[in-house]
């Protein structure tokens, strides 16, 4: 017998409730934030001066050793870097996005989309911050085609589409199996080096296009080609749509299967 | 018109990280009634009977296995202290944000909070964070927030059980007033005082076995014979 919960009341309105919800969620994620840099006295500029450090040390010990120009590295590994680390929180904090909102997993009838929307909006909040170092080394090594530049950011709506569809997925599947939490932060920790954030496949040569298999060497190169090259990567944004729409069904098919059970797993 | 209608709810409880035993707890078997507008329902059982289990089936936290409930009208639940509560955010803080759950804009939530914050007494602790609340004042808050959410159906689990005395009344003539309202109200308690007084339905659990339905007071005596 199929069972369900009616609410007669609520059925006029056509929104998904998920998205009736907008306030909600942006207030946890708002809360959230402020947690984070909660009696700290530079707060959030926290940010900027772990981010830019990062960058700068980075360029300082790799640029030399990197047989490209200072302003390419410098470019390179802060555009990469970038992307990298917003690709990073979604995946390590995906794991635990249902784990954490226990509390209110247990409490109230609210359609979980909620807390992935919850925890891709505080990511998205800290990759436009930390962007704004980006943009300062931007401006010292300006890109080739400011044109070409600006076609980066329809990357940044495919990443957070992509940051939703695999929290969804690692949430469901790590309630339900732990060890994949840790599994994931070592698997992303490895892809850090296996991904060209620190290195340039082209100074590998022949063992470069090995890059190529990667798919977060694709994720990058959306965002990174056109500030640095002027190039629009025309492959790799096909790879990565692939990715997406690949994704999002088996994020689908996982989550509608499982959704009653994530109650018990949390 | 305001209903609340059970079917042969049965549901099983997954047990994680045992090996040789049963995979799965029985929680309810097949528990059925129907409350019609008006109709104050009190769970009565011992611990572990079903009583929280059956209350989230009801508020639609949790899906039962087989078996299906039907909710005419809208529906807000207080379970234990501490859920549905962001422990690091201030009391006004966290009424804004279940009135923002329940669908509300920045301007009516700022608004509908006013009353709730001055009926919990809580005052200047009100804008403090609810994690340095003490029990007794967590639970003044979420019954605060619970019952001046406009809901027709309300779902509550063991929320007398702290409180001071003052408070105490206070909460129990709020009862008086839903009762008042014609809404339908499930309430899980072990205070049979306070059941007789506030709803005219029992229901007897045992082992997740519905043992009885009927009046109140019939149930509470089944519940004590056993």
């Amino acid at each position: 017998m199929d069972a369900t919960v009616t609410d007669a009341g609520r059925q006029s309105d056509r929104l998904p409730r998920v998205i009736q919800l907008w306030r909600f969620w942006l207030t946890l994620a708002w809360h959230d934030w402020r947690r984070r840099f909660r009696r700290s006295l530079l707060g959030a500029a926290w940010l900027f001066v772990s981010f830019g450090l990062f960058i700068a040390v980075k360029i300082l010990i790799f640029g030399v050793l990197s047989a490209e120009s200072m302003a390419f590295f410098s470019v390179w590994l802060s555009t990469g870097f970038l992307i990298w680390t917003f690709v990073q929180s979604n995946l390590v904090e995906g794991c635990n996005v249902f784990i954490s909102s226990s509390r209110w997993i247990k409490a109230a009838d609210l359609p979980y989309g909620i807390y992935v929307l919850q925890s891709v909006t505080r990511s998205l909040i800290q990759l436009l911050l930390s962007g704004l170092v980006v943009l300062i080394v931007l401006f010292l090594f300006p890109p080739p085609d400011i044109w070409m530049a600006l076609t980066s950011l329809l990357a940044l709506p495919v990443l957070v589409v992509n940051g939703i569809w695999s929290q969804i997925l690692l949430g469901t599947i790590c309630a339900r199996f732990r060890d994949v939490i840790h599994l994931t932060q070592t698997v992303t920790r490895l892809l850090f080096f296996l991904t060209p954030i620190l290195w340039v496949p082209e100074s590998f040569g022949e063992y470069g296009r090995y890059a190529d298999y990667n798919p977060f060497t694709h994720v990058l190169a959306i965002f990174r080609d056109p500030l640095i090259y002027g190039t629009f990567p025309v492959d790799s944004w096909l790879i990565v749509l692939a990715i997406t729409v690949g994704g999002i069904a088996l994020s689908a098919f996982t989550f509608t299967r499982n959704k009653h059970r994530i109650f018990y797993w949390v | 018109m305001t209903r609340l209608l059970a079917h042969d709810v049965s549901l099983n409880y997954p047990l994680f990280g045992r090996r040789q035993d049963a995979d799965q707890q029985l929680a309810l078997d097949r528990v059925s009634f129907e409350l019609a507008e008006g109709d104050k329902l009190g769970l009565v059982g011992a611990n572990g009977a079903g009583k929280t289990t059956l209350l989230r089936v009801l508020a639609g936290v949790v899906k039962p296995d087989s078996g299906w409930v039907e909710a005419y009208g809208s529906v807000q639940s207080l379970m234990e202290t501490g859920l549905g509560i962001n422990g690091d955010a201030t009391g006004w803080e966290n009424i804004r944000l279940r009135l923002l759950a329940a669908g509300h804009d920045w301007e009516t939530a700022r608004r509908l909070a006013e009353p709730i914050g001055v009926y919990s007494e809580l005052e200047e602790y009100l804008d403090r964070p609810v994690e340095t609340y003490s029990r007794g004042m967590q639970l003044r808050l979420s019954f605060s927030i619970a019952t001046s959410l406009d809901a027709d159906i309300l779902i509550m689990d063991e929320w007398i059980g702290a409180g001071d005395a003052a408070f105490r009344q206070k909460a129990t003539q709020r009862m008086q007033e839903l009762v008042d309202n014609a809404g339908i109200v499930v309430l899980a308690s072990h205070n049979n005082r306070l059941l007789e007084q506030v709803c005219n339905k029992g229901l007897y659990l045992e082992a997740g076995q519905m043992r009885y339905f009927g009046d109140i007071k019939d149930a509470i005596r089944c519940y004590g014979e056993n």
